[in-house]
C-alpha cells in the first residue's frame, strides 16, 4: 500500500505519538490556598519567558500566581491579494483573547463570548499605538492570547447569601467590582505578555507596553454608613489585587492600564467602580498613579525577559545552529 | 481599525490643524465643551416597562425598550455573583447596518469590537458590555441596581435592555446610546407586588400602573449612569465629538458618570479609552495619554456634564406618563 499524502485539511497528529505528562505528587502535604500577606504596594511575582512556541514569529508565556497565559504573534505577513482587500498604508493589527474552556470555574465555550471580545479590543487599544505600524504597509500582525488558567474564586467567595424572608440582600462587598478585578488582572497580564511576544517577533515599537492594575478599598464599616463612602479619606490602594479583598475592606474602584514607561504615556485605560469627584480628579489621579506604579513594576520583568531572550539568541548563534526553546545541552559524563 | 470616515488625508490634516489651534475651531463652530442639540422622548412604547428615543443630528437615532420578566432564582438559598449578573441583559442592534454591512455594528462608538475585530463574530460587540458594566459599576460602594430587582425570596426581575440603532454610520456616538439607555432606565416602572415578600410561591402583582414602582426612585441617588465621549487634539479637549472629530483626534476616552446629588455633581463610575482615528496616522508623536492630559479630559467631563445629565433627567421626569 502506498503511503498516503498527509491530509492538509486537518490538523494531523504527530507521527511519533505523544507521551502523557507525569505529575509529581506533592511532598509537602495538602496545598492550602492562603490569603496573600504581601504588602499592598507590591505586585505578585511574575514569570515571563519568550520564544517558547517555535511555529510562530514571536511568543511568550506568562504566569502570575494562578493566572497562566500564552501569547502568539503571527506576522507581519502580507494581506491576501484580493480585490476586496482595501489598501492599508499601515499594518493591520488584530488581537484575540480566548479563555480555554477549563480556565475558570464556569466553563467557557469555544466561541468567544462578549467579555473575551471586549478583552480583545482592550488589548488592541493598548498595543496599537505602540507598534510602528507605518513600517509594515500592506501587512497584518496577529496577536493571539490563550488563557490557560485564571484566578477564580471558590464557592465561598462566589456567592451572595440571601437571608430568608428578607427582600433586600445583605450585600457582600466583593459583589461589586469582582469581575473587574478578575478581568483586570487578566488584561494587565495579556498586555505585558503581548508586548514581550511582539518584541520577540522583532516587530518595531515606539515603546513596550506593560500592564498594571490597582484597586481602591475602603473599610467595610464606613460603607454601611449614610454617606456611602463619600467622606472616606483613608483609602487603601492595592496593586495587582487578588480576587479576595483584604480583611474587612470593601472595593470601590479598579483601574487597569497599559503604560509606556519610557514615554510616560497611557495607551489603554479602564476604570470601573466609584471614583468620587469632591476634590476634582484627585481621587482618580491617586488610583491611576497606583496602577502606573504596578505597570512600572511589571515593566522591570518585561525588560528582563526580553534581555534574557536576546542573550539566549546571541549565545546560541555563537556556537551551535539556533534552535527554538530554552533547553541546554546536557553534558554526558561517566 | 480607526472608524471609517470618508475623509481624505488632506481633509484630516486640515481638521487636525483647526482643532489644535488656540482657541480651537470646531467644524460646527461649537465651543469645546458644548454638546450638540438632541431630541429625546420617553415612555412611548406601550409594551415596554420603560422606553426612550433619542435623536442627534449627525449620529442618527436610537430607540431603547426595557422589558422586565419574572424569573425564579437559579439557586434557592443563594444566588452566585455570576447568576446575579445575568439578571440584566443588554443587546445592541444596528438596523440595516451602516457602512460596514447589515448588522455588523463594528466598533460602535469606537469603543467596542473594532480592535481585535476579525470582524465576523463581533455582532453588537462591546457596546452591550460597556453599557452593562456602567450599570453594575454605578452601584459600587454598597448599592447595587441588582438589589432593586429582588422581588421575594426565590424570585427576581430579569431586565432586558434592547437597543436599536437607526444610524447612517456604524460609528454613532456613545453619547447617543447611553443617553437613550439612561432615559429608558429612568422611566422604567415595575408592577407593584401584592403578595407578601416572604412567600416562595409565584408572586402576584397589581395591574394598576398608577401604583407601579419606579426602578430608580426619582428623588434618590445614584441615578442611572451616562457615558460621555471626550477626545483630545493637541492641547485641546472636546466634549461630544462628531465622527469627523473622532477621526482627527489623538486620544479619546468614554467617561461614565452618575449624578450623586441634586446639585448636579457627578461621581465617576467608569472610564474607558476610546478608539480614535489618530488623524489618519499623521498625528504628532503622541502615542497615548499622559497624566496631565488625562486629568484635563476627565475634568472637562466632570465639570460640564452634570448639567447635561441633570437636564436629561428633568426632561424624562416631565415626560413620564404620570409626572
Amino acid at each position: 500500500m502506498a503511503a498516503k499524502a498527509p491530509d492538509r485539511r486537518r490538523n494531523n497528529p504527530p507521527s511519533h505519538g505523544t507521551t502523557p505528562p507525569v505529575f509529581l505528587s506533592s511532598s509537602s502535604g495538602p496545598v492550602k490556598p492562603k490569603q496573600s500577606s504581601r504588602p499592598p504596594d507590591e505586585i505578585r511575582k511574575i514569570f515571563l519567558r519568550t520564544g517558547l512556541i517555535s511555529s510562530v514569529t514571536g511568543s511568550s508565556f506568562l504566569e502570575i500566581a494562578p493566572l497562566k497565559l500564552s501569547v502568539s504573534v503571527l506576522g507581519p505577513r502580507p494581506l491576501p491579494r484580493t480585490s476586496s482587500t482595501p489598501f492599508a498604508a499601515q499594518a493591520i493589527l488584530t488581537t484575540e483573547v480566548k479563555f480555554a474552556p477549563f480556565a475558570s470555574t464556569v466553563r467557557r465555550g469555544y466561541i468567544r463570548d462578549s467579555s473575551e471580545r471586549d478583552l480583545g479590543s482592550r488589548l488592541y487599544q493598548a498595543l496599537v499605538g505602540a507598534i510602528r505600524r507605518e513600517l509594515y504597509p500592506k501587512s497584518r500582525i496577529e496577536v493571539v492570547v490563550t488563557i490557560l488558567d485564571s484566578e477564580d474564586e471558590g464557592d465561598d467567595v462566589n456567592t451572595v447569601y440571601i437571608e430568608e424572608g428578607k427582600t433586600t440582600v445583605e450585600t457582600k462587598f466583593w459583589d461589586a467590582g469582582r469581575s473587574e478585578r478578575a478581568l483586570g488582572v487578566v488584561l494587565a497580564g495579556c498586555i505585558t505578555a503581548a508586548s514581550a511576544a511582539l518584541a520577540d517577533a522583532g516587530i518595531e515599537m515606539f515603546d513596550m507596553v506593560s500592564g498594571g492594575v490597582a484597586t481602591s478599598f475602603v473599610d467595610e464599616v464606613s460603607l454601611k454608613g449614610k454617606d456611602r463612602g463619600d467622606a472616606v479619606s483613608n483609602k487603601l490602594y492595592v496593586r495587582d489585587p487578588a480576587i479576595v479583598p483584604p480583611e474587612g475592606k470593601a472595593p470601590l474602584a479598579t483601574c487597569v492600564l497599559g503604560y509606556m514607561a519610557a514615554r510616560d504615556e497611557i495607551s489603554e485605560l479602564w476604570i470601573s467602580g466609584k471614583v468620587g469627584t469632591k476634590n476634582g480628579t484627585a481621587e482618580m489621579d491617586e488610583l491611576v498613579d497606583e496602577a502606573i506604579a504596578a505597570a512600572r513594576s511589571a515593566r522591570g520583568v518585561l525588560n528582563e525577559a526580553s534581555k534574557e531572550r536576546v542573550k539566549f539568541i546571541v549565545d546560541k548563534s555563537g556556537t551551535a545552529p539556533p534552535t527554538e526553546g530554552g533547553t541546554t545541552d546536557v553534558e554526558m559524563s561517566g | 481599525m480607526p472608524p471609517p470616515t470618508p475623509l481624505s488625508p488632506p481633509e484630516l490634516s486640515y481638521l487636525y490643524a483647526s482643532l489644535s489651534l488656540s482657541p480651537p475651531i470646531r467644524l460646527d463652530l461649537r465651543t469645546p465643551t458644548q454638546f450638540r442639540p438632541l431630541v429625546a422622548e420617553c415612555s412611548f412604547l406601550p409594551h415596554c416597562n420603560g422606553s426612550a428615543r433619542v435623536c442627534m443630528a449627525e449620529a442618527g437615532e436610537c430607540i431603547v425598550g426595557i422589558k422586565a420578566e419574572l424569573e425564579k432564582d437559579a439557586t434557592t438559598k443563594y444566588a452566585t455573583v455570576i447568576e446575579r449578573e445575568k439578571w440584566i441583559e443588554v443587546s445592541v442592534e444596528v438596523a440595516g447596518g451602516g457602512v460596514s454591512g447589515p448588522g455588523s455594528g463594528v466598533g460602535i462608538g469606537g469603543i467596542s469590537g473594532a480592535g481585535g475585530a476579525t470582524g465576523r463574530d463581533e455582532g453588537d460587540g462591546g457596546a452591550a458590555v460597556w453599557l452593562k458594566e456602567g450599570l453594575l459599576a454605578g452601584g459600587a460602594g454598597g448599592w447595587s441596581i441588582l438589589d432593586r430587582l429582588v422581588i421575594s425570596s426565590g424570585w427576581h426581575w430579569k431586565i432586558y435592555i434592547d437597543v436599536l440603532l437607526l444610524t447612517p454610520t456604524s460609528h454613532p456616538s456613545p453619547l447617543l446610546i447611553s443617553a437613550a439607555v439612561n432615559m429608558a432606565l429612568d422611566s422604567t416602572y415595575l408592577p407593584k407586588l401584592t403578595s407578601p415578600h416572604d412567600v416562595d410561591d409565584i408572586p402576584t402583582f397589581s395591574d394598576d400602573w398608577a401604583i407601579s414602582a419606579p426602578l430608580y426612585e426619582p428623588t434618590t441617588f445614584p441615578r442611572p449612569p451616562m457615558s460621555l465621549p471626550v477626545v483630545a487634539v493637541g492641547d485641546n479637549v472636546f466634549l461630544d465629538p462628531s465622527v469627523a472629530e473622532v477621526a482627527a483626534a489623538e486620544a479619546g476616552l468614554v467617561v461614565t458618570l452618575s449624578l450623586s446629588d441634586s446639585q448636579g455633581n457627578c461621581d465617576i463610575v467608569g472610564i474607558r479609552s476610546m478608539e480614535v482615528g489618530r488623524g489618519g496616522g499623521k498625528e504628532g508623536d503622541r502615542k497615548g495619554i499622559n497624566r496631565t492630559l488625562l486629568r484635563q479630559m476627565v475634568n472637562a467631563c466632570v465639570k460640564e456634564a452634570g448639567e447635561v445629565i441633570k437636564g436629561l433627567g428633568e426632561t424624562t421626569h416631565k415626560q413620564m406618563f404620570r409626572a
